[in-house]
C-alpha cells in the first residue's frame, strides 16, 4: 500500500470513528416519538455544554458544574399536536458514575416519592428525576395528567434501558457506615466539603442517635499530607471563628472536638487522607460512637 | 465604565464627595444613623459580627424603590445552598435580604431556608417565586412556599422567569399577586427576569403594579441596559440584581485574582441597583463578597474586570469575517458562527437552526470533526477549530 493510499485510509478511519462517537452521544438515549401511540416529538435535539448551560438553567448550572457536567441533550415530545400536553426531557451527562450520584444526591431527600428506575429515581410535582451511572435524567412535565404520567414513565424505563451503565451504586459511597444512617441523606459532593473553600470533596449524612439526628462526613484528600493540612486549617478558622475548643477525648488520633457556631458541636478526626467527623451534637459524647465507627470503616492506605 | 445615559452627577465615584461620605458612613455607622448617599439613604450598618471579623468593614444598606424596605446592597442568592448554616453567618455578617425559589431544588432550597427563618424571620426579608400557571396552581405553589420557608408571610413574591410583555400584563397572574397581597401572604409582588429585559423593565416602569424587578445584570451588560435600570428606578421599582458575575462562565486564566468583588462593585455603581444576590455557597465566598458593601469601584477593579472580560472574551465573535477564507475545506466560519451567536448570545434557538440550516452542506463544520489541524486563524484569538466542532455537536 501506498503512503498516500495509507494516509487517505488513516483519514477515513479518524472520520469513521468521530462518526461513531457522535452515535453513541446522548442522543442514542432518547426513544423515538414512537415509544407510545399518539406521543411525537418535534426532533429539535439541543445540545448544552459546559461554557452554555447557563443559558438554558441559568445559575443552577452552576451546581451542575461542580460535579463535572460533561454534555446536555434536550428534546420535547407532545401528545399529537397538543402544545399543551407535552414534556421536555434533558439528559446531562456527568463524566462518571460519582459525579451521577453526586449531583441527584442534591435533589434527595427522606420523604420523597421514590420509584425504582435507572439506580434510583425520584417523582415530583415538576416530573421525575432518575440516575444511572454517568447520567442524570430530568423529565419535567408542565401539567399532571395520567396520560402524561404514564408517557414519562414509559419513556424513563427506555431511557434507563439504552444507558450502557449498569444501575449500581459507586463503591466509594460506602466510605460512611450505612448502620444507623438516615435512607436518602447520603450525599456526595465534589468540593468545599463543610462550606469551607480549602477543602475538597466528600460524604455526608444523616444519622439517628438515641433521638438526635446527627450528621456524620468524610472528606477525602488525595494524600495524608494535605489531611493533615485541612485538619490544620480547619483548625485555624474554629479558633478565628471564636468557637471554644473542648477536651478532645472523644477524638481518636489527630483531631479536635469544637462547639461551633452553627452545627453544634463537632468532632473531628484525621485518619490517613481522610478527614472523618460528627457535627450537629448537642454534646460531644454523642458523637463518639458514630466517630470511632466511621474512622473504623475507612480504608487503611 | 458606567452606564451611558445615566446621570454622572448620581453615580458614587471615588472622588472627594464619597470619600466624605464614606467616612460619614463609618461615623454614622457607630451613632445608627443614616446617611444620604446621593439621591438616596443608605443605612449604614447594624451592630453585628462585622465589626468584630473586621474593623474596616461596614455593611450597606438602600432602600428598595418605594417599598420602604432597606435592603443590604449584597444579599443571599440561596439557589444553591444546602446548609442552613451558611445563611446564619450571612445574617450574623449584616445580610438581611434572601432571596429562593419554589422550583430550587425541586422546592427544597426553600425547606433550607426555612430553617433560617424558623428562628430568624424578623432579621430578614425574604423574596420567594411563582411561575405564571392556572389561579389554583399558583396559589397553591405560594402556600406550599409559606409551609416551606416557616412564615406566614414572604416580603416579596415574584412571577418567575418572564420573558414578554404579556406575561407582565397577564391578567390571571395579576389577580393572583393581588389575592396574594390581600391575604397578607406577601407584602410586595415583582418578576424576575433574564431575557429581553429592557422591554420589560420599561412596560413595567408604565405599569402601576410591581414594586421591584429582579434583573440579570452584570459587566458584559449593554450599556442600554443600565439605562433603563436607571430610569425604572427613578419611575419607584425597585431593582435587585442577579447573575452578577458574568453568566458564571469560569475563566482559568485569572489566577488568584478573584473578580466577584469588582463585579459587584460595578453593579452597585449602578444608583437605579437597590442590591447584588451573589450565590455563595462557602464562608470564604460570603466574607469575599459581603466586603463589596460599602465600597466603591477603583482602578484595581476596572483592571481586574477588564482582564476578566478579556478572559471570558474568546467565547465570542465579533463578526470581523476576517476569517472568510482561511478553512482549506471551505467551511463556511463566519456563517457557522453567526449560528452560533444566535444560539449562544441571542438564546433563539430556531434562528440558529434557520441560520445553520441556510449553510450548503458541504460548508458545514462536519469535517472539522475529522480534522486535526486548523488553518484558520481568528484575529482575536477565537478557537475556531473548537467551535466548529461545537457547532457540528449542537446543530446536528
Amino acid at each position: 500500500m501506498s503512503p498516500k493510499l495509507s494516509l487517505v485510509g488513516f483519514a477515513m478511519l479518524i472520520f469513521v470513528s468521530a462518526c461513531e462517537k457522535s452515535q453513541t452521544g446522548l442522543d442514542r438515549l432518547f426513544p423515538g416519538p414512537g415509544f407510545e401511540k399518539g406521543w411525537s416529538w418535534d426532533g429539535m435535539l439541543t445540545h448544552y455544554f459546559p461554557d452554555n448551560l447557563y443559558e438554558y438553567i441559568d445559575g443552577e448550572a452552576e451546581l451542575y458544574l461542580t460535579y463535572g457536567f460533561q454534555e446536555l441533550a434536550t428534546l420535547t415530545y407532545f401528545w399529537g399536536n397538543a402544545d399543551d400536553t407535552s414534556f421536555v426531557v434533558d439528559i446531562y451527562d456527568m463524566g462518571d458514575p460519582l459525579n451521577g450520584f453526586g449531583l441527584f444526591s442534591n435533589y434527595r431527600q427522606p420523604g420523597y416519592h421514590y420509584k425504582s428506575i435507572g439506580t434510583e429515581a425520584i417523582v415530583s410535582d415538576y416530573g421525575l428525576r432518575f440516575f444511572q451511572g454517568r447520567y442524570v435524567v430530568e423529565i419535567k412535565t408542565g401539567n399532571i395528567s395520567d396520560r402524561l404520567n404514564k408517557a414519562v414513565h414509559t419513556v424513563a424505563e427506555r431511557i434507563s434501558e439504552r444507558i450502557p451503565d449498569p444501575p449500581d451504586l459507586p463503591p466509594s459511597l460506602r466510605l460512611l457506615p450505612a448502620e444507623g444512617q438516615v435512607d436518602k441523606t447520603l450525599r456526595y459532593i465534589s468540593k468545599e466539603m463543610l462550606n469551607q473553600g480549602f477543602l475538597p470533596g466528600g460524604l455526608e449524612a444523616k444519622y439517628i442517635t438515641g433521638e438526635e439526628e446527627i450528621a456524620g462526613f468524610v472528606v477525602v484528600f488525595e494524600n495524608p499530607e494535605e489531611a493533615k493540612n485541612g485538619l490544620n486549617r480547619l483548625r485555624t478558622f474554629y479558633k478565628d471563628s471564636n468557637s471554644p475548643f473542648v477536651a478532645s477525648h472523644d477524638v481518636s488520633g489527630e483531631g479536635f472536638a469544637v462547639r461551633s457556631s452553627y452545627h453544634g458541636y463537632v468532632l473531628v478526626s484525621q485518619t490517613g487522607r481522610y478527614l472523618a467527623g460528627v457535627q450537629d451534637l448537642s454534646s460531644p459524647e454523642k458523637g463518639r460512637s458514630l466517630l470511632s465507627r466511621i474512622v473504623d470503616g475507612l480504608p487503611q492506605e | 465604565m458606567p452606564p451611558e445615559n445615566v446621570d454622572p452627577k448620581k453615580h458614587r465615584r471615588i472622588d472627594r464627595r464619597s470619600f466624605l461620605h464614606k467616612a460619614a458612613q463609618s461615623v454614622a455607622a457607630g451613632l445608627g444613623m443614616p446617611v444620604f448617599f446621593g439621591d438616596r439613604f443608605r443605612w449604614p450598618t447594624r451592630f453585628c459580627d462585622t465589626q468584630v471579623m473586621n474593623n474596616t468593614f461596614v455593611p450597606e444598606y438602600s432602600p428598595l424603590g418605594r417599598t420602604g424596605l432597606e435592603l443590604s446592597t449584597v444579599g443571599y442568592g440561596a439557589m444553591r445552598t444546602r446548609d442552613p448554616a451558611i445563611i446564619h453567618r450571612a445574617i450574623d455578617l449584616g445580610v438581611n435580604y434572601i432571596d429562593t425559589a419554589h422550583s430550587y431544588m425541586d422546592g427544597y432550597n426553600e425547606v433550607v431556608v426555612g430553617k433560617v427563618l424558623k428562628t430568624r424571620r424578623k432579621e430578614t426579608y425574604v423574596a420567594t417565586k411563582v411561575h405564571i400557571d392556572r389561579a389554583d396552581s399558583m396559589m397553591a405553589s405560594v402556600e406550599a412556599s409559606l409551609k416551606s420557608l416557616k412564615t406566614d408571610y414572604v416580603d416579596i413574591i415574584q412571577l418567575h422567569d418572564l420573558k414578554r410583555v404579556s406575561q407582565l400584563r397577564d391578567e390571571g397572574a395579576l389577580r393572583v399577586l393581588q389575592k396574594v397581597k390581600e391575604e397578607g401572604k406577601a407584602r410586595f409582588v415583582g418578576f424576575t427576569t433574564h431575557r429581553n429585559q429592557i422591554e420589560l423593565l420599561r412596560a413595567a416602569a408604565q405599569m402601576d403594579v410591581y414594586d421591584m424587578i429582579l434583573v440579570a445584570y452584570n459587566f458584559k451588560s449593554p450599556d442600554e441596559l443600565g439605562s433603563v435600570i436607571h430610569q425604572t428606578a427613578d419611575s419607584g421599582i425597585g431593582i435587585v440584581a442577579m447573575k452578577t458575575q458574568a453568566g458564571g462562565y469560569k475563566s482559568h486564566r485569572m489566577g488568584n485574582v478573584s473578580p466577584h468583588q469588582a463585579a459587584l462593585r460595578w453593579v452597585l455603581q449602578n444608583p437605579g441597583v437597590t442590591a447584588a444576590i451573589p450565590s455563595m455557597v462557602t464562608y470564604a465566598q460570603l466574607e469575599e463578597d459581603i466586603r463589596a458593601m460599602g465600597t466603591r469601584m477603583g482602578w484595581i477593579d476596572r483592571k481586574t474586570l477588564h482582564r476578566y472580560g478579556q478572559a471570558i472574551d474568546d467565547l465570542f465573535c465579533r463578526m470581523c469575517d476576517a476569517c472568510r477564507t482561511g478553512c482549506p475545506q471551505d467551511v463556511d466560519v463566519f456563517n457557522v458562527n453567526r449560528a452560533l451567536m444566535y444560539a449562544d448570545g441571542y438564546h433563539d434557538t430556531k434562528l440558529a437552526m434557520d441560520t445553520y440550516r441556510q449553510i450548503s452542506q458541504s460548508r458545514r463544520p462536519d469535517a472539522c470533526l475529522a480534522c486535526g489541524r486548523c488553518l484558520v486563524r481568528c484575529r482575536y484569538g477565537l478557537n475556531v477549530h473548537e467551535k466548529m466542532k461545537r457547532a457540528a455537536a449542537l446543530f446536528t
